[in-house]
C-alpha cells in the first residue's frame, strides 16, 4: 500500500523539518530566549504558529470526513474566532505586554493574588497535560489501523521527534518548525484538492460538482435554527464559539506563548489578525476537500464501512452474514443512486432533473440509513471495533485513489500537524510549570543557565508524560472523548476569571476565587445532568455557562461586600 | 498616554473593522450558498 517513494517523501519531510529546526535554534542563553523565542518573531511566523498549534492531525483526518458525512455546517464553529481575535488583540494583549509576562497566569497574580494564579495554572496543566498525549495518540490509532503500523512505536517515534527539537530550541524551534509544517500541511491539502477534482467525471465541472453536493445536503454552511441541542448553528458558532475561542486563544498558555514571542505588540497583533482572517477560509477549504471526496464517491463505490480492518474483524465473527446482507443492500442502493445521478447530470429538462434530484436524495437517505444500521450492528455485536468511521474516510480515499508520492506527502501532512500541536503544548506546559510553579515557589534565585536547563528538563518530562498518556490511551475507554470534554469543562471558568481581571475593577482576589469554584461546580453539575440524560446540551455551551456564572457570582459578592480599594485594571496602551 | 491611546485605536480599529467585515461577508456568502445549493 505504501511504496518506497511514499516513505522517502514522508520521512524526508519530517526529518528535514525536525533537523533544520533543531540545528537553527539550539542557542538560547536565557529563559526569555528559550520560552519567548527572544521576541524575534515576525507577524506571519506568529500567525502561522497560532494556526499550526490549533490545527492538530485530527483536524485533517476528521474534518473532511465530517463534510462527507453531514456537510459543511461545522464551519460555523469557527465564526466566533475572528471576533475573539479582535477582543484579545485590543484588550488582553496590551496587558500581557505591559506586564512583560511569560505566562497568562502570571498576570493573574499581579491583578489578584498567588492563589488565583496557581488555581488557573493548575487547571491548565491538568487539561493540557492529558490533551498533549491525545494529540499524539488520536492520529496514531487511525494510521496504525489503516496501515498496519505498530501503534506503540508510532506514539514513541512522533513523541521523540517532537521532544528532540522542543527541548533543544524551545519556543524558537516550535515556531520555526510550525512555519514549515504549515507550508507542508496547506501544500499537501491543496494538491489533494486538485487531484480529487481531476478524478471526477470529465463532463462534471466544478460548479456541477458543488450543485450535486448541495442537492444531496452537503452545502449546508449556515443553519439559522435556534435549537440548543443542535451542535453547529449560526447562533452557537457566534456565541459558544466566541467564548471557546476567547478562552483558548486568550488564556490557554499553548496559544498565549505563541503570540507573546512576537517582535513587538504590533507584530503579535498582526499575527492574531492573520489568524482571524484566514482561519474560517482555511476550515471552509478543508471541509470542501471532504465534499469533493463525497462527490467522487457518488460515481465510485465507497466502502459501506470505512474502517476496513474493523470490517475484517466483523467478518470473522458469527455476524458476518448479517453484515454482508447489509453491505449488499448498500451496494445495490449505491448502483441505483449512481445511475440516477449520471442521468441527472446529463439531463437538461428541468422537470426531469427535479424528479431525478428527488430520487437521488431519497436514495442518499437510504444509503445513510444502511450505514447507520451497519454501525448499530457492529456496536451491538462486535463492540471492540471502532464504529465512528468518519475519521477513516479521507485517509481511505487517499490510500486507494491518490498516486504514490502524494500518499507519502499526505501522511507527512497528518504527522506534521500532530507534531506541530504537540510541540506547542509541551512548550507551554514546561513554561507554566517553570514560571508559575518552580520559579515562583522556589525561594532561591537561579542563574540564566540554570533556568534554561530546568526549562529543558521540564519540556523533556512533559514530553515523556505525553508519550505515556498516548501509550496508555488505548487502555482507557473513551479517553479521547473525555479529553475533548475536559477542555470545555475548565475553559469557561478560566475565561471568567480573566474577564473579571480585565474588565471588573471592583472584583478582588477572594471574590474571583469563590466565583471560580462556584462556576466550575456549575459546569460540572451541567455535565453530570448531561451524562445522566436529564438535559441535552452541546459541550460548547459549557464555556458560556462557566464564564457567565463566574462573572455574575463575583459581581454579586462584590456588590454585597460594598466599595473597596480599587485594583489596577485594564487601560489600553 | 492619551495620544498614544488614540493613535492605536484609530489605526487598529480599522484593522479590526476589516477582520469583522470579512467575517460578515463570509457569513453572507455562505448563507447564499446554503440557500441556492440545496
Amino acid at each position: 500500500m505504501i511504496t518506497l517513494l511514499d516513505w522517502l517523501v514522508l520521512l524526508g519531510t519530517l526529518f528535514a523539518i525536525v533537523g533544520y529546526g533543531t540545528w537553527k535554534t539550539s542557542h538560547s542563553k536565557d529563559i526569555s530566549g528559550y520560552l519567548k523565542g527572544g521576541n524575534e518573531m515576525k507577524w506571519y511566523t506568529v500567525g502561522l504558529s497560532i494556526m499550526a498549534t490549533q490545527a492538530s492531525a485530527i483536524t485533517f483526518l476528521s474534518t473532511p470526513g465530517q463534510a462527507y458525512e453531514s456537510g459543511m455546517g461545522f464551519v460555523q464553529f469557527y465564526f466566533g474566532l475572528p471576533i475573539a481575535m479582535v477582543i484579545i488583540s485590543a484588550f488582553f494583549l496590551p496587558m500581557y505586554y505591559r506586564l512583560k509576562v511569560f505566562t497568562a497566569y502570571e498576570y493573574l497574580e499581579n491583578r489578584f493574588d498567588l492563589r488565583v494564579r496557581l488555581f488557573t495554572a493548575f487547571l491548565f496543566l491538568v487539561s493540557r497535560g492529558l490533551a498533549a498525549g491525545i494529540t499524539i495518540y488520536a492520529p496514531a490509532i487511525i494510521l496504525s489501523t489503516l496501515l498496519g503500523w505498530n501503534l506503540e512505536y508510532m506514539n514513541i517515534l512522533v513523541g521523540l521527534l517532537v521532544i528532540i527539537y522542543t527541548v533543544s530550541g524551545g519556543t524558537r524551534a516550535v515556531s520555526l518548525t510550525q512555519k514549515y509544517q504549515m507550508a507542508v500541511i496547506m501544500g499537501g491539502m491543496i494538491i489533494a484538492f486538485f487531484l480529487i477534482i481531476d478524478q471526477l467525471p470529465p463532463e462534471l465541472g466544478f460548479g456541477n460538482a458543488l450543485e450535486l453536493a448541495g442537492s444531496l445536503g452537503r452545502m449546508n454552511l449556515i443553519d439559522t435554527n435556534y435549537d440548543l441541542e443542535n451542535r453547529y448553528t449560526l447562533l452557537s458558532g457566534l456565541t459558544g464559539g466566541l467564548f471557546l475561542a476567547l478562552s483558548y486563544f486568550g488564556t490557554d498558555q499553548s496559544q498565549v506563548q505563541r503570540y507573546l514571542g512576537g517582535q513587538s505588540l504590533k507584530e503579535s497583533r498582526l499575527g492574531l489578525m492573520f489568524n482571524g482572517i484566514f482561519k474560517v477560509p482555511m476550515q471552509f477549504f478543508i471541509l470542501l476537500v471532504g465534499v469533493m471526496v463525497f462527490v467522487f464517491f457518488q460515481f465510485n463505490r465507497p466502502p459501506a464501512f470505512f474502517n476496513g480492518p474493523g470490517r475484517d474483524k466483523v467478518l470473522e465473527t458469527q455476524h458476518a452474514l448479517e453484515y454482508l446482507d447489509l453491505e449488499d443492500d448498500f451496494n445495490r442502493n449505491f448502483e441505483a443512486k449512481r445511475m440516477t445521478i449520471v442521468e441527472y447530470t446529463k439531463s437538461d429538462d428541468l422537470r426531469v432533473r427535479a424528479a431525478l434530484k428527488e430520487k437521488a436524495q431519497s436514495l442518499q437517505r437510504r444509503q445513510e440509513e444502511i450505514r447507520s444500521d451497519i454501525r448499530t450492528l457492529i456496536d451491538d455485536k462486535v463492540p471492540n471495533v471502532e464504529t465512528k468511521d468518519s475519521d477513516y474516510i479521507f485517509l481511505t480515499f487517499v490510500l486507494q485513489y491518490l498516486p504514490h508520492g502524494i500518499i507519502g506527502l499526505l501522511l507527512a501532512v497528518i504527522l506534521s500537524a500532530s507534531m506541530s500541536s504537540t510541540a506547542g503544548e509541551l512548550n507551554a506546559l514546561a513554561s507554566t510549570t517553570m514560571v508559575d510553579f518552580y520559579r515562583r515557589l522556589n525561594g532561591k534565585s537561579l542563574t540564566d543557565k540554570q533556568e534554561v536547563v530546568a526549562s529543558k528538563w521540564l519540556t523533556f518530562l512533559w514530553g515523556v508524560m505525553s508519550i505515556g498518556v498516548a501509550l496508555s490511551a488505548s487502555l482507557v475507554d473513551n479517553l479521547i472523548q473525555l479529553v475533548n470534554i475536559l477542555g470545555s469543562l475548565f475553559y469557561g471558568t478560566i475565561l471568567g476569571i480573566f474577564l473579571l481581571a480585565f474588565f471588573f475593577k471592583k472584583v478582588g482576589a477572594r471574590e474571583a476565587l469563590v466565583a471560580g469554584v462556584i462556576g466550575e461546580t456549575a459546569v460540572l453539575v451541567c455535565h453530570l445532568l448531561n451524562v445522566y440524560e436529564v438535559i441535552n446540551l452541546g459541550f460548547l455551551w459549557y464555556n458560556l455557562i462557566g464564564c457567565g456564572t463566574v462573572v455574575l457570582i463575583a459581581l454579586l459578592i462584590a456588590s454585597m461586600r460594598g466599595p473597596t480599594k480599587e485594583s489596577p485594571v485594564l487601560t489600553s496602551s | 498616554m492619551n495620544k498614544n491611546k488614540e493613535s492605536i485605536f484609530s489605526s487598529w480599529s480599522q484593522v479590526y473593522a476589516l477582520v469583522i467585515g470579512a467575517l460578515f461577508l463570509e457569513i453572507v456568502i455562505f448563507y447564499f450558498i446554503t440557500l441556492f445549493l440545496k
